[in-house]
């Protein structure tokens, strides 16, 4: 089953198109959608309006920025736990991927979108988030801003802190409070000369790191980062990553100074 | 019993008869391989108004802290050799601008990247899978950032003669027709090109619109799609995994990302 997520920031429009069909074009009767958020510490779903029999349109608003989105049948949803999330449905479990269209606009016109999901085997990960922050960032952009979006199976918005480290000048440069199962905002374009010498580092939540960057004009670029198990391959790809967290965790938590 | 089973289907023996035999095939099938560098065939455009670039970060000075070479091969639609082109990349990120490699790239066309260590000692056990980032632009340097999709080809990183191994795709090798619905919204007052690359040693064949498309091996095909009216596109492929590049453009501005 995949989670779909919306991204909020005041200064552009986002919405999420969320297909009713599989990419077989394939539909299954009853299916509906279903906003999921955390009230009171426990789940709470939420039936939504579906105004077209292909595609649903959700727009981000501050209110529920951090609520995410699902398809089922209301048989499918009986199953559903107010303390944990389930996996309910397998409508969305296809190859190739199912995919919802995460879309964002800027005030110029500009806009861009990437195929957004999230699978419900990362609500369960329990790990550490890192990403190159060089990757995907462009000093040339008048604007850079990162959402990290992390769904945990339990319904609690838990406090971490997220580091940006230099590599060339051994020095953290900038920190920021995230917490899980939240839309978390970071605004890096201070720090836009530095970027491609730096790598974002969350210890004890996992989640999908998004960049979006703003030019002038208005043009836009929304993409993310893969964790680094995508890009290796060969018998030693996990101690080589692991090792790499390592050294990463210790140059920030050891000797690192903060400017 | 059932992990016996498990076990048993993710034998290489067995993983070679399920793929020939068409049993629940796997993606890849070079993945068991150790020390090589695998790419994407990613699209190249070079003309008056689109421009490329290349990014990657350096896995090789990230995992194994050695210098390493790109070794970039160009094709153009026909999937007919261009040129190469081999750079020493020092950067922890690093960008090339297709426009500056060659006075022949130009038009459209498709490329690899593979990233090779300059030496490997015994125990370096590492793979490079390049499924990083090209970027899109209509105007300076505004690039609309999108990864990899589908990995296409690999060298033995040990070996100085670069040799191409297209990847056995067993799924994507496999002649069946299949229908392709892209999961997005095409809306009335955009174009779009829907981009397909042939990652196969086989000719492609894509039928949308009721023409076939016969796209030969590292080829590409290009369809414009102005002021859609019916708000999302399908096809058949003679292979269950093709999945477009989606170019949408309004006015000056484009967005990348994959369908």
């Amino acid at each position: 089953m995949n989670y779909f997520f919306n991204l909020y920031h005041e200064d552009f429009n986002s919405y999420i198109d969320i297909p009713l069909f599989d990419n077989r074009g394939l539909q299954k009767s009853g299916n509906k959608i279903w906003s999921v958020r955390i009230m009171g510490g426990e789940w709470e779903y939420e039936e939504i309006s579906v105004s077209n029999k292909q595609f649903t349109r959700i727009n981000a608003t501050e209110e529920t920025k951090d609520c995410v989105y699902l398809i089922a049948t209301d048989s499918e949803m009986e199953r559903n736990k107010k303390n944990s999330l389930i996996d309910l449905s397998i409508f969305t479990d296809t190859m190739p991927d199912y995919r919802c269209s995460l879309n964002i606009e800027s005030k110029l016109g500009g806009f861009s979108s990437y195929q957004a999901e999230y699978p419900y085997r990362m609500t369960k990960s329990k790990g550490d988030c890192y990403s190159n922050a060089g990757l995907l960032t462009n000093e040339e952009a008048k604007k850079i801003i990162l959402f990290i979006r992390n769904i945990d199976s339990t319904p609690v918005q838990q406090e971490t802190l997220a580091t940006i480290y230099s590599n060339r000048t051994k020095k953290i440069i900038g920190q920021k409070l995230m917490h899980t199962n939240s839309l978390n905002v970071y605004d890096l374009t201070e720090m836009a000369f530095e970027l491609k010498y730096c790598e974002i580092y969350i210890k004890g939540m996992v989640g999908i790191p998004i960049y979006l960057l703003e030019y002038d004009g208005g043009a836009l670029s929304l993409e993310h980062t893969h964790p680094p198990q995508d890009m290796l391959g060969g018998f030693n790809k996990y101690k080589m990553i692991s090792k790499m967290k390592d050294k990463l965790h210790e140059n920030i938590f050891s000797h690192a100074s903060k400017i | 019993m059932k992990t016996f089973f498990r076990t048993l289907l993710r034998s290489n023996t067995l993983k070679e008869i399920r793929c020939l035999l068409n049993i629940r095939p796997d993606l890849y099938t070079y993945t068991d391989k150790n020390k090589i560098s695998a790419s994407d065939l990613f699209v190249w455009r070079n003309d008056e108004n689109i421009k490329t670039v290349y990014v990657s970060d350096n896995p090789v000075k990230k995992y194994l802290k050695k210098k390493a070479t790109i070794n970039l091969i160009f094709f153009n639609s026909e999937g007919a050799y261009i040129c190469e082109k081999k750079l020493f990349i020092e950067d922890d990120v690093f960008s090339i601008k297709i426009e500056k490699i060659d006075d022949r790239l130009q038009g459209e066309g498709t490329f690899y990247a593979f990233i090779i260590p300059e030496a490997l000692e015994f125990n370096d056990s590492l793979s490079i899978i390049n499924k990083t980032y090209v970027g899109y632009c209509t105007e300076k340097n505004n690039y609309s950032f999108v990864h990899g999709n589908l990995v296409a080809g690999y060298t033995d990183i040990e070996n100085s003669n670069i040799k191409i191994n297209e990847v056995r795709q067993a799924i994507v090798n496999v002649r069946k027709r299949t229908i392709y619905k892209i999961q997005k919204r095409f809306d009335e007052n955009k174009s779009y090109e829907l981009i397909w690359v042939n990652p196969l040693r086989r000719v492609l064949i894509i039928e949308i619109f009721g023409k076939k498309i016969n796209i030969p091996p590292r080829g590409l095909y290009i369809l414009r799609i102005d002021n859609p009216v019916v708000g999302f596109v399908e096809y058949y492929s003679d292979s269950p995994i093709t999945r477009p590049l989606v170019i949408t453009c309004r006015g000056k501005f484009l967005d990348a990302q994959h369908g």
